[in-house]
């Protein structure tokens, strides 16, 4: 649906993306992660045309339009506006007619819950109402491409999960979205595929399912250090570590669990507690960006 | 199309009106008339009329461009300019709600002015339109110019330079570039001194030139370029236009096209950084 090749950005020498190529598929949810400064940003804006790559091709592949919808990182409205004007404007931009831009500011009223407060003012909305009027902005004529830029920035916890509740349902009624954000936990639960950036590159890319599948692991704590049997495990198998009283079986070694518990008890240790653990997107994310 | 840009010239446009920069500007309109136009005169005359008017229009348009491109330079747009096929639409809204505020203020003040009963003959009317309409365009595209809206690196600097460079040429006598040729001769000897004779004599050539008749030829040049301002000047002071010099306004309306190409250029290829606030 949209491909990235070989893109460079650059704001003076500072490089913002650096030869990053990439392929979103129709109906997929994509993560961006990375630090401050890793290149998020500027590759949204890339991607919505805002900003111009200094080498490297970018091709949409839209069959029609409008394509693309942006929720900037910190959205600001014309103030003066009521909320349904605003979703009025959006609606004769994508050049709607008169009785669809009813029918879609009704509807997005709706899904967002702002139908009771259509005719309010945009400057009188509180900071979770501007929220939602940037999440239905991004309904209006049915763009294929929706671009979220930290969408819940700056919101308490409950407005968080209304923003995850929601991007669930758009992701369920087939939107391609990318979605940058540092809120972990929410990108977990919305997102099909992750890419971690850093410095403008990928430093890392890969299915949710198969990230957090990857490095799952188990640990089992002893109650005396287990340096002594660390030869022993590593030949039993790579995948099987000590650090302290405690030893580390990766996914690959998970078969050998059993063996390896009756191997502790022949030999004097008492299993004090064995844990299965999947790793976290915090655990994947803190060890590509250190 | 043009759904899209009739929404955002009529957004931008009533926007600026009722903001505190529309007041600001309709009130400048109203001392401008109470200033120029004593409210308890009769007609004005003609040329009066047409050449102060003419000067408020230009003037006026080139503030309220700037100060609506500031407007529309804003992180609130974002959501609008991405739903565009085409840059170029937001451009054009910016150019036409512009144009129409502008010409909004300055029919205002037109109005005003003949308060006390018009007393101009229909052909006077017809001369004075084309000529108005054509300034405040003009004057439109070069304030895009001017603006951080359309501004892409040193654009602004280029174009204002040239402009500048070439205001400079004519309204220079000889004087400057007797100046500069000595200061060419004297490089030419220096470079002669240090063996580089073929580039010293190319150069003394040019001084020679540029002594004896570049003045002239540089003069004629801009005279030409500005023919469009001297031949409406000329024209409203002879209180009628010569069919040579009722081109003007067409000309001007040439200038006021390419330099619209080049801000359509330089807002499509340049990275979109509104402001917040």
């Amino acid at each position: 649906m949209i491909e990235l090749k070989n893109v460079s950005k650059s704001y003076y020498k500072v490089k913002a993306i650096d030869r990053l190529s990439l392929t979103v598929q129709e109906g997929e949810v994509l993560g961006i992660l990375g630090p401050n400064g890793a290149g998020k940003t500027t590759l949204l804006k890339m991607i919505a045309g805002l900003v111009q790559p200094d080498n490297g091709r970018i091709s949409p592949f839209f069959a029609t339009w409008p394509t693309i919808a942006y929720k900037p990182e910190r959205q600001l409205f014309p103030n003066h506006l009521r909320i349904k004007s605003y979703l009025e404007m959006i609606a004769k931009l994508s050049n709607l007619n008169r009785a669809q831009t009813e029918k879609e500011v009704t509807q997005a009223l709706a899904w967002t819950g702002l139908s009771d407060a259509a005719s309010k003012k945009i400057k009188h909305s509180s900071k979770g109402m501007r929220q939602r009027l940037g999440l239905a902005q991004l309904l209006i004529g049915r763009p294929q491409l929706l671009l979220l830029d930290e969408p819940s920035n700056g919101l308490d916890p409950t407005g968080q999960a209304d923003i995850v509740r929601r991007v669930k349902q758009l992701q369920a009624a087939g939107r391609t979205i990318l979605i940058s954000s540092h809120q972990l936990h929410e990108m977990t639960e919305v997102c099909t595929r992750l890419i971690i950036l850093k410095n403008g590159r990928i430093r890392y890319q890969n299915s949710m399912q198969a990230a957090l599948n990857v490095t799952a692991h188990v640990l089992i704590h002893t109650d005396k250090k287990t340096a002594n049997m660390a030869a022993f495990f590593a030949q039993m198998h790579p995948d099987i570590s000590t650090d302290g009283k405690t030893v580390r079986l990766g996914e690959r070694a998970f078969p050998l669990r059993r063996q390896m518990m009756m191997q502790l008890l022949r030999n004097g240790y008492d299993i004090l507690r064995v844990e299965h653990k999947t790793a976290t997107l915090a655990d994947i994310y803190a060890e590509v960006v250190r | 199309m043009m759904q899209r840009i009739w929404t955002l010239t009529r957004y931008f446009s009533h926007r600026f009106i009722f903001s505190l920069n529309g007041i600001i500007y309709a009130v400048l309109a109203l001392a401008f008339w109470f200033l120029f136009f004593d409210p308890r005169q009769g007609s004005p005359d003609f040329d009066h009329y047409f050449f102060i008017l003419s000067g408020f229009g230009a003037g006026i348009t080139f503030l309220v461009t700037l100060t609506l491109a500031g407007q529309v330079n804003r992180s609130e747009h974002f959501p609008f300019l991405v739903r565009l096929p085409s840059r170029v639409e937001y451009l054009t809204a910016v150019f036409l709600a512009s144009l129409w505020v502008s010409i909004l203020l300055q029919g205002l003040t037109a109005v005003l002015t003949l308060y006390n009963g018009p007393d101009f003959a229909a052909g006077q009317w017809a001369q004075l339109i084309p000529v108005w309409i054509s300034l405040d365009i003009f004057a439109v595209t070069i304030a895009l110019h001017a603006s951080d809206f359309i501004t892409d690196k040193w654009s602004r600097v280029y174009f204002y330079g040239i402009v500048a460079v070439l205001l400079s040429i004519n309204g220079t006598e000889n004087a400057p570039y007797a100046w500069l040729s000595q200061k060419l001769i004297s490089f030419s000897r220096t470079l002669s001194n240090n063996g580089m004779g073929s580039v010293s004599g190319s150069i003394n050539k040019f001084a020679a030139w540029m002594n004896s008749s570049a003045g002239d030829t540089l003069h004629k040049f801009t005279a030409l370029i500005f023919w469009p301002f001297t031949a409406i000047a000329n024209g409203i002071a002879a209180h009628h236009f010569t069919p040579k010099q009722a081109l003007a306004p067409a000309i001007l309306l040439l200038y006021a096209i390419a330099f619209y190409l080049l801000a359509t250029d330089l807002w499509a290829n340049k990275d979109v950084e509104f402001i917040d606030g």
